[in-house]
């Protein structure tokens, strides 16, 4: 159960000349549920974009599994902010669930089988989207579509859960649901690793909470 | 008008073209209004005048060079665009005119009789010939295979390139892949709208669709039977009244966005 997940030690990122993270270093073992919580611009997003392989010039240390996270892709879950979506691409929420289940092999005429479908409805009802699976992704409020990137996530069958902010720009009750439905998660062995602004759910939820 | 279609090669032809191109409306137009992409394809399109040009000097088939222009300028774009946001634009609009102005230039190199350029430039439905509809027909295999084959995968990565990543899909692949669909499919486009006017027939069917319908199968089905339609209205008008093609094409297809638009606007009205 103490096995570290994530390790990173001595990380620095720089934007030019600007530095955004200086000399950073943490673990985060199997099973934990971390909120990472600080001011804007202290550098959140790019802990977690640097962690997931987007950032590439970093200097130190990050490994997830113990490897470059671009090995253990199909081991991760990630929830981004809604800002990178086509939010109105005109694709069913059933769709949008699904995307998560391809790759990383390419399989050619890969198609979604009612079996997929099926998983697919089961995720969504896991988030409180009972019945969306024909809706296009452009008709979801805002808090349901987070919803929807979250059960995208988990149609990946992660290890561990990257989330960037997912409950902002979401009312409280809601957002209290999507951290229990996270805490539920995390009870069955999924490690989870969330940005977020909302210390109160951070602190009544996570088992960890890490301030930058 | 049917009797002359079944004596007439050039008509049959132009029949085939306007088939082929409408399938390629319905798919990548649909993929260019839903990305915006239409300042790239536009840099394409013209950037491929210069490939035109070369083909004429050098007295190579034109459409191989202008395939191989489309291409190379596609991938530059693709490039750019991911690299610096804001100089994006600026290096469209450099290889926009750069494609033109070569193509001037190779083709004033040319000595004797001046080919017909205006061809490429407003494109002739009714000058298309059997050897095009065969280039033609080879580019819709190439892109409607590699579209459906990959489906999926498409759709995923352009709805979330940042997710696709994670999910373990190359994003470099894919998007380069649809830079050479979209750059293919401007090339067959040419024969039938031209490169100046290969934009309205990529953006207006699929816009028009988009407003119809939120599935984006239903929008690929629906953009080509419009495009099927605005070539086949422009073939008949153009037949008939022997005004350029390419541009009744472009008038129908124009129309046709700003009436739909105009009802779109009405019924949803009506529904609030
Ligand atoms: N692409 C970029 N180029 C230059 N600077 C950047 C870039 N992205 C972020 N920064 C800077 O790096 C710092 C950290 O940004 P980051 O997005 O990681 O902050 P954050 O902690 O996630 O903030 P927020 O709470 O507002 O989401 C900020 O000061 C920001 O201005
Ligand atoms: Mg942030």
């Amino acid at each position: 159960m103490n096995e570290t997940v994530i390790s990173i030690k001595n990380l620095s990122v720089s934007y030019g000349k600007y530095d955004a993270i200086q000399n950073i270093s943490l673990d985060i073992k199997r099973g934990e549920f971390v909120c990472i919580i600080g001011a804007n611009g202290v550098g959140k997003t790019t802990l977690l974009h640097t962690v997931l392989g987007f950032i590439k010039q970093y200097s130190g240390e990050v490994k997830v599994l113990g490897k470059n996270v671009k090995r253990v892709y199909k081991h991760i879950g990630f929830v981004p902010q809604t800002e990178t979506c086509e939010k109105n691409f005109p694709i069913t929420v059933e769709k949008a669930v699904l995307t998560a289940t391809l790759g990383p092999k390419i399989i050619p005429f890969k198609y979604f089988s009612k079996n997929d479908c099926y998983k697919a409805s089961k995720l969504l009802e896991n988030v409180g989207l009972r019945g969306y699976e024909k809706r296009a992704v452009g008709e979801l409020s805002g808090g349901e579509f987070q919803r929807m990137l979250i059960a995208r996530a988990l149609a990946q069958n992660p290890e561990i859960l990257f989330l960037d902010e997912p409950t902002a720009n979401i009312d409280t009750e809601t957002a209290d649901k999507i951290f229990s439905i996270l805490s539920e998660l995390n009870k069955n062995s999924v490690t989870i690793v969330l940005v977020t602004h909302d210390l109160g759910l951070a602190k009544k939820y996570s088992t960890k909470i890490i301030n930058l | 008008m049917i009797k002359d279609f079944f004596q007439y090669e050039f008509l049959q032809n132009a029949f085939w073209a306007s088939l082929l191109s409408a399938i390629i409306c319905g798919v990548i137009g649909v993929i260019i209004s839903q990305k915006k992409l239409f300042m790239m394809a536009g840099g394409i399109a013209h950037t491929s005048y210069g490939g035109v040009g070369l083909g004429f000097l050098l007295g190579i088939e034109p459409m191989i060079t202008a395939t191989a222009f489309s291409v190379i300028s596609a991938l530059i774009i693709g490039r750019v665009r991911k690299k610096g946001g804001r100089n994006s634009d600026i290096i469209i609009a450099l290889l926009w005119s750069l494609g033109m102005a070569l193509g001037v230039v190779f083709t004033s190199l040319l000595k004797g009789y001046p080919p017909d350029i205006n061809a490429y430039l407003f494109g002739n439905i009714l000058a298309v010939k059997k050897s095009d509809i065969l280039i033609m027909a080879l580019f819709c295999l190439i892109i409607l295979i590699a579209f459906f084959m990959l489906y999926n995968y498409i759709i995923s990565f352009l709805f979330d390139e940042t997710f696709a990543l994670v999910s373990g899909i190359n994003p470099v692949f894919f998007e380069n892949l649809i830079l050479i669909l979209i750059a293919l499919s401007i090339i067959l486009l040419i024969r039938v709208v031209g490169i100046i006017l290969v934009m309205a027939l990529l953006s207006a069917p699929s816009a028009t669709a988009s407003l119809i319908c939120k599935n984006i199968k239903g929008q690929i089905i629906l953009s080509s039977v419009f495009s099927f339609a605005f070539c086949l209205i422009g073939l008949l008008i153009s037949y008939n009244f022997s005004v350029s093609s390419g541009a009744v094409i472009v008038f129908v297809a124009v129309i046709s966005y700003l009436i739909s638009l105009l009802l779109n606007k009405i019924i949803n009205r009506k529904n609030r």
